[in-house]
């Protein structure tokens, strides 16, 4: 009798504890999603949801639940800081962002030696490459953007001159890709003229650096800022009626380019980190899914924020422990992947190799024009 | 005479049966009637609130009415305009003023701004033919409402107000954070959670406004999207709540307008 109790109480425990919700599993989104660049951030965020709303439907992550901890770094290197030490407190050990190159070394410091990884969607700047650190990314690296685009200015388009115009506050960003693009340009006969540092949301200092450009003749720009300044700079140079060729890096590829500049955005092209014209089924099912929950097209960094997330799934579902370290070794042993058009595979420090596109902007639209050498 | 044990047994277990059958239907019956009545009180709970977010929804419409009255007339005035410079200062700068609006102007049928206030904006000149104002503006309506974007000079949040006159189309930008006013007028009921979504899915006003200024997705808007049915409990901030959606009228009469209901 006294046994047949303990039983039964013992059943009734157990399934008491069946009844019990699931723990969720807790990851961190971490991107500017307010202030003037917020889109690159906000489709990403977008992107991650649809992940989560799908890994939830399909049972979760072994039998968990998946949470997603969203918080706004306003691009802002100190808050991008803050906003990883908040992780850090509230025990969330891997975290989808950041979304710029300005604030990644200063939210990898405070993340240092501790139990958190960073899987970035766009963070390309060439510095973080080759680091055994605590950074993973879905990008490749900024030089491959500058190398595509100087290469095609000269050799595709026929352009003898340039101007680059840059945004300042995203250095390791710029730096890398004008670089890169005076590098190949000029090593093709080529030759940049005039560099000029615009400050964001300016208007003015765009218009000023335009008419330099346009003053030394040059017959291509190269823009290395966020889709608003592209907007800005777009919309000015149809103002004054300056004909030369437009190249822009990804950062700048955005839905919002489309929309805010319309007809004068027409005949930019962008190195693309995808191909927004491709036929391959999981993108179609992405795009098409995508479009029905935010409105529109997926970005750049909506593909690769999508597919961060389902790299990060998958490492933790094969993880023996829910660990920043697991989670790493899991993801770094686990590749390739399947992305939404190519594999993934990712090296031993976490960087990944994967073909850029060259797009321009035709009938307001993205239209792949050809694959970077 | 001592009566057997068996027989005592027996007797206490007779009885207690008896009890058990003269209690156990009324016990039933009591369970049943509580199970009614606290879905009953549920049900009454969730038309009450249900009608006072209702309320609240008349008043938020009302708001919105404004900018819509003043702009008609603009669009009434812009067609006697002999002088634009001084259109620009009075009309256009009177109506931005009273309706509370960053920017008005009348853009013509290739998108190109013609009028705008403020003067001196940055946006002079600007070509917003990538906003498809004609695409969007059905034959049928006078006007609508944009899904929110981020305005490329200010960095802010914003939404436009477009209306039709000719082959010309007259807009008010309004930020997300302005239109936050709207709750100094409207008393959202206590408990409750009321916002507006746009076509995206993210909300343009919320009564916790950090949603509507982070730009945070509506989960009903999010199940709709995947094919689920919105009604279902959601956890918000830890809070549950019960959602209404697309079939409550839109506050802004064109897109689905989200209200919550928290269960009592």
């Amino acid at each position: 009798m006294k046994g047949s109790s303990v039983l039964l109480i013992g059943l009734a425990a157990l399934m008491l504890a069946g009844c019990q919700p699931k723990e969720p599993i807790r990851i961190g989104f971490a991107g500017g999603i307010t202030g003037a660049n917020a889109s690159v951030a906000l489709s990403g965020r977008d992107a991650v949801l649809l992940a989560v709303e799908e890994v939830n439907r399909a049972g979760g992550i072994k039998g968990r639940p998946v949470e997603l901890v969203i918080k706004d770094d306003q691009e802002s290197p100190a808050v991008a800081a803050e906003v990883e030490r908040a992780f850090l407190k509230e025990g969330v050990p891997a975290v989808i962002g950041h979304y710029v190159s300005g604030v990644a070394f200063s939210a990898l410091e405070a993340i240092e030696g501790e139990n958190l990884l960073m899987l970035s969607p766009t963070i390309s700047t060439a510095q973080l490459s080759g680091l055994d650190d605590q950074f993973i990314r879905v990008i490749p690296t900024n030089e491959d953007q500058g190398r595509i685009l100087g290469q095609y200015a000269r050799k595709t388009a026929g352009n003898a001159t340039a101007c680059v115009i840059y945004s300042v506050g995203n250095e390791v960003f710029v730096d890398g890709v004008k670089s890169a693009f005076r590098q190949h340009f000029e090593s093709l006969g080529g030759q940049v003229l005039l560099e000029e540092a615009v400050p964001p949301k300016l208007p003015e200092a765009m218009a000023a650096a335009l008419e330099r450009g346009a003053l030394a003749g040059v017959d291509a720009y190269l823009l290395v800022m966020n889709a608003n300044d592209v907007v800005i700079f777009s919309q000015l140079r149809a103002k004054t009626g300056y004909a030369a060729d437009v190249y822009s890096a990804t950062w700048g590829m955005t839905s919002d380019v489309l929309f805010q500049g319309g007809s004068t955005v027409e005949g930019i092209v962008f190195p693309a980190p995808f191909d927004s014209s491709s036929r391959k089924p999981e993108y179609q099912v992405f795009s098409e899914k995508y479009q029905k929950f935010c409105g529109n097209s997926p970005d750049f960094s909506a593909v690769y924020s999508y597919e961060a997330a389902r790299v990060l799934f998958g490492a933790i579902e094969k993880a023996p422990e829910y660990t920043a370290e697991a989670v790493k070794r899991s993801l770094l042993n686990g590749g390739p992947y399947q992305g939404l058009q190519s594999e993934l595979t990712f090296t031993d420090a976490g960087d990944i190799r994967r073909p850029l596109f060259l797009v321009k902007v035709n009938k307001g639209s993205f239209e792949t024009i050809g694959a970077g050498e | 005479m001592v009566a057997p044990k068996w027989r005592l047994r027996f007797t206490t277990a007779m009885l207690l049966l008896l009890a058990l059958a003269i209690v156990m239907p009324g016990l039933v019956g009591m369970g049943v009637l509580g199970i009614r009545l606290r879905s009953t009180v549920m049900e009454r709970a969730e038309d009450k609130y249900h009608s006072l977010l209702e309320t609240a929804a008349v008043r938020i419409d009302s708001f919105f009415e404004e900018p819509v009255s003043v702009m008609g007339l603009i669009i009434a005035l812009s067609n006697k305009a002999q002088d634009p410079q001084r259109f620009v200062r009075t009309q256009l700068s009177e109506a931005a003023q009273r309706i509370g609006f960053d920017r008005v102007g009348v853009i013509d049928g290739t998108g190109r701004i013609i009028h705008l206030w403020p003067q001196g904006d940055a946006f002079e000149g600007f070509n917003l033919d990538g906003r498809d104002y004609a695409g969007r503006l059905s034959s049928k309506e006078s006007y609508f409402w944009s899904d929110s974007y981020i305005d490329p000079v200010t960095g802010s949040a914003m939404v436009d107000l477009v209306m039709k006159e000719g082959s010309e189309y007259v807009f008010g930008s309004a930020s997300i954070a302005r239109l936050q006013g709207v709750f100094d007028a409207v008393a959202v009921p206590p408990g409750c959670l009321l916002g507006i979504v746009d076509g995206n899915g993210n909300y343009i006003i919320h009564s916790a406004p950090q949603k509507a200024l982070l730009r945070e997705k509506d989960p009903i808007h999010m199940r709709l999207a995947v094919g689920q049915d919105m009604e279902a409990p959601y956890v918000i901030d830890g809070e549950r709540y019960v959602g209404f959606g697309p079939n409550w009228k839109a506050c802004l009469g064109m897109w689905p307008c989200t209200t919550r209901l928290r269960k009592p």
